[in-house]
């Protein structure tokens, strides 16, 4: 879950149609051909369920032609001609629909109650009930679901109703293992924990908070449940365990027009018709109906159209003067994020250089792009998100110019990038040494045993000592501070120029955070590597970069040497996430300094100056004219985007 | 009850987390003992595995200790049924760590809060107006109560989930690094709150981060945890100028930032 982005947009209408999730707003969703479908699918398999449930009001229901595709033999086909009995084809296959959709009904509502009260009871009542929960799932899922219709058909005899048990008592045992799975991850979550933490019963938290997040994956497996009963009924009636004559089901239909394809190959491909697409509209409902009760909305698929235009666009511009001796020299660059509505904004006006051997943080709140200018810098984005503009370099090679084979290859020895998430960027199914030979063979000829000693070499250069050990351990048997090793050895091994690390100590603790910092600098030392540090910390971007990129709303809005931006900030963003930090200077309990507000998310920028409604020294033109990035300061060549400098930084600068 | 009673008091707190799978037993609290007075901030420091969550949840009766005691006013915490569980639902209460996962997904902020109200002892006459004071005295605006939690920010979601705690009414908050998942600017509007609501309500936090700053800057007292036991306590100021145990220095020379600050 968390890997997906977060659109904080407020209100989008996907959201609002799942406040109340009435049947309305669902049918708003959906494109009108499904929901013709679907309704006529309805309507069949209502009266279906009224035939099956309820045989004695079929004469009061129905009419006498439907009455007669049931049951009584006709002398004359229909327009899709005739079965074997004389019955119209075309009312014997609504009539079949409806039957095969009772059963479906019937099955998916005994499955579903059946594994969803077994999934909780396992999952959230105790161990003992667990145990036994347990047990019987896997005696169910063990016995195959024919052998229960053959013990089933020897009590009520075969016919639907046969069917109907046999598939809804043996398919509950999925959906429970699934539900009780779920069950166990949601329990630990904090809105639990809130519930019982406020006195709640279990059987209260169950059906207000557990059943409502776990009717997606209900409401999947019904679809599943529909689908395979549909197939299973034909499968049976053909075994004759299903539906008997003249039961109309589509199963039987099948099956009887498979006997009778000699004298007509109608009733077989219709049947088979019919059956396949109820699966396929059953299918694209379902998928529907679980996107729509989703409160999240659906992530829109974003397409690549925009992409290539402002590309071409862009190149038609003269080229400017970029410092090409740079390790990296990034000029003007913008990145622009492809969504329903077309191309929104998320970085611009990125212009920096990397010095061989240097260090580079960039900081700045959650949101303020700093991410995605790492990434623009490698010429990786997530997928719909692009380059709009601008030049990246490579040791004074523009990046575009490459073709996208030899970019690959250029990009793991020259830039290699560590997160915040070593975990997940570790494969749990390999070991550490296996996973850092990958990262050698993937660049280097020659099998994978032949890179051992230098794995092993690189293992113990990044502190875990005993390389021979941690080469054979798996990512789970390592601690946060050993996996964030794991992940530096991985892209290490292959000596890139430069190394990017996105939050790579966020969440780890204060101690290892600071072991992690020294072994950073220590390889940069050992390996003359350029470094662009991220982080939301000021404090410990202070520690490890010679010059600081402070980013706001997509922008870098503050450059400068270290020295300069902590001890005299010039842009009022960077000295309100300066202050915001309690010191051990301060009376302990006295009242913070705080920014206020949150950053905007791209695409609701303000016009002018991207923080003037969250600052306190805005003046007129901030709101009328976006404030350019100039030099401040002549001898340290720190750069400002801001009107109005905090004074303190004024002074000394001068 | 005054400023300086104590409310709750922690003698020799075991417990031991069972292996699983092959994992091994892990002592999680260790022979803990503490002390909380009225209108006080306790703070808890120490790094992931410490045992701080833990104890934090033993406080709020989300899991039992193997051994040793806990009461509070007079009620024993790790035995309580009936009317006394209630007593203590109502008097302590938990604001968790992650933003993301504090709310359900599914229900709108009127309903979270809706539920903790009706838990207090005297739920307000008027549920619907007190629900939009509440919004107002953790700085959301009472538009807000319809939102569901996706559409909120970290930060307001962390703000509706001390509306949450305090809807309770209750004397005692355990907040278990309750704005370590927040940017800087929204971790100290955060911090502002939660100082505002205690000297206005007069509560009591037991406060607990692996922030080193966060913490000292919060506590009238602190204690440090390693490895399930208590390695120092006293006077938040006192440990940073003079530490005695080795585990405490180090955690003090980890604070990033030090050489640039301007002392
Ligand atoms: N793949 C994507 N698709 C759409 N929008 C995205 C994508 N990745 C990022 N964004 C948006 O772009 C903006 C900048 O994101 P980015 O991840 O660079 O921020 P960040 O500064 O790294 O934040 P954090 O500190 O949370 O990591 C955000 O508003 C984010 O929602
Ligand atoms: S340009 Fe104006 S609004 Fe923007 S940061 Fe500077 S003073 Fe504030
Ligand atoms: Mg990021």
């Amino acid at each position: 879950m968390t890997a997906t982005i977060d659109f904080d947009a407020p209100a989008s209408p996907s959201a609002s149609v799942a406040a109340d999730g009435s049947l309305r707003r669902i049918v708003r969703g959906v494109p009108w051909p499904l929901l013709a479908a679907v309704a006529l699918f309805f309507v069949a398999g209502a009266i279906g369920l009224v035939f099956l449930v309820a045989p004695d009001l079929k004469p009061l229901v129905f009419k006498q032609s439907l009455m007669r595709a049931f049951s009584a033999p006709l002398s004359r086909g229909g327009f899709l001609g005739a079965d074997q009995l004389g019955r119209p084809l075309e009312w014997r296959l609504l009539a079949g629909l409806g039957i095969s959709l009772g059963a479906a009904a019937a099955v998916t509502l005994i499955a579903s109650v059946l594994g969803l009260a077994m999934g909780l009871l396992g999952g959230f009542f105790g161990l003992t009930a667990d145990r036994l929960v347990t047990v019987v799932i896997d005696l169910t899922w063990a016995y195959p679901t024919i052998l229960l219709a053959v013990v089933i058909a020897g009590i009520l005899g075969p016919g639907v109703w046969t069917v109907i048990w046999a598939l809804g008592l043996t398919l509950w045992a999925a959906l429970a293992r699934i539900v009780r799975a779920q069950v166990l991850v949601l329990r630990e979550q904090d809105f639990v924990l809130a519930a019982q933490a406020l006195g709640y019963s279990r059987f209260y938290i169950a059906t207000r908070h557990l059943i409502p997040n776990l009717m997606p994956i209900v409401i999947l497996m019904a679809t599943l449940f529909v689908a395979l009963t549909i197939i299973a009924e034909a499968g049976l009636s053909f075994i004759g365990l299903g539906a008997q004559s003249p039961t109309p089901s589509l199963g039987k239909t099948l099956a009887e027009g498979f006997s009778f394809a000699s004298s007509s190959i109608w009733p077989l491909v219709f049947g088979a018709l019919t059956m396949i697409s109820l699966v396929i509209v059953l299918n694209a409902f379902g998928d529907r109906v679980r996107d729509i009760l989703d409160p999240k909305g659906r992530v829109p698929l974003p397409g690549r159209r925009l992409r290539d235009a402002a590309r071409r666009a862009e190149a038609a511009l003269p080229a400017r003067a970029v410092d090409r001796d740079a390790v990296i020299a990034v000029d003007d660059v913008s990145v622009a994020i492809h969504g329903r509505r077309g191309a929104t904004t998320a970085v611009s006006d990125l212009s920096l250089t990397l010095r061989p051997g240097q260090t580079l943080g960039i900081v700045g709140e959650s949101g303020s792009g700093k991410s995605l200018s790492a990434r623009a810098i490698t010429g990786l984005l997530p997928e719909g998100l692009s380059l709009s503009g601008g030049r990246v370099f490579w040791d004074g090679v523009d990046i575009a110019g490459l073709p996208a084979e030899k970019l690959r290859d250029r990009r793991g020895r020259f830039v290699a990038m560590v997160f915040q998430d070593a975990r997940a960027s570790l494969d749990p199914l390999y070991t550490i040494g296996e996973q850092v030979s990958e990262s050698l063979a993937a660049h280097f000829p020659g099998p994978r045993r032949s890179f051992r000693p230098k794995v092993l070499e690189m293992l113990a250069r990044v502190g875990l000592s005993d390389p021979e050990i941690f080469y054979d351990r798996y990512p789970h048997q390592l601690s946060g501070g050993q996996l964030q090793r794991a992940a530096l050895a991985g892209v290490l091994v292959l000596e890139p120029r430069v190394l990017i690390a996105d939050e790579p100590t966020t969440g780890l603790d204060a101690t290892t955070q600071k072991k992690i910092v020294a072994l950073v600098k220590a390889l940069q030392r050992e390996m003359n590597m350029s470094v662009i540090w991220i982080s939301h910390d000021l404090d410990l971007v202070g520690e490890i970069a010679d010059e600081i990129v402070v980013a706001y709303a997509g922008q870098p809005v503050e450059i400068g040497t270290v020295e300069e931006v902590l001890k005299r900030p010039a842009h009022p963003y960077t000295l309100g996430l300066l202050e915001s930090r309690p010191q051990a200077t301060m009376a302990p309990k006295s009242p913070l300094r705080s920014v206020g507000g949150t950053v905007p998310d791209p695409g609701d920028w303000p016009p002018a100056c991207r923080f003037a409604p969250r600052c306190r020294r805005a003046l007129a033109i901030c709101g009328t004219t976006p404030p350019p990035m100039e030099l401040f300061d002549e001898g340290s060549g720190r750069r400002l985007r801001c009107y109005n400098p905090e004074p303190g930084a004024a002074e000394a600068g001068a | 009850m005054s400023r300086g009673d104590v409310l709750l008091s922690v003698e020799h707190l075991s417990k031991t987390y069972r292996g699983q799978g092959g994992r091994p037993a892990h002592k999680a609290l260790d022979d803990v003992s503490l002390e909380l007075r009225a209108s006080e901030t306790l703070g808890i420091v120490g790094e992931s595995g410490s045992g701080k969550s833990t104890l934090a949840r033993v406080l709020v009766r989300l899991t039992g200790a193997d051994s040793g005691r806990a009461d509070y006013c007079g009620v024993d915490l790790l035995r309580a049924r009936g009317a006394d569980a209630l007593f203590l639902t109502r008097q302590i209460q938990i604001v968790f760590q992650d933003p993301n996962s504090s709310m359900n997904p599914r229900r709108t902020i009127r309903q979270a809060l809706l539920e903790a109200a009706r838990v207090a002892e005297h739920p307000p006459a008027d549920i619907q107006g007190s629900l939009a004071r509440m919004m107002e005295a953790v700085g959301l605006s009472r538009e807000k109560l319809d939102a569901y939690p996706h559409q909120l920010s970290g930060g307001q979601r962390q703000r509706v989930a001390i509306a949450r705690a305090l809807a309770v009414s209750p004397r005692v908050v355990v907040a278990d690094e309750c704005v370590s998942a927040l940017d800087v600017s929204v971790q100290s509007s955060i911090l502002n709150l939660m100082l505002e609501r205690q000297r206005e309500l007069g509560l009591a936090y037991v406060f607990i981060s692996h922030d080193l700053s966060v913490v000292h800057h919060m506590s009238d007292r602190m204690i440090v945890m390693r490895s399930g036991r208590i390695v120092e306590a006293g006077n938040p100021s006192e440990i940073m100028r003079n530490p005695q145990d080795p585990y405490t220095r180090e955690l003090i020379a980890s604070v990033p930032g030090s050489g640039f600050r301007a002392a």
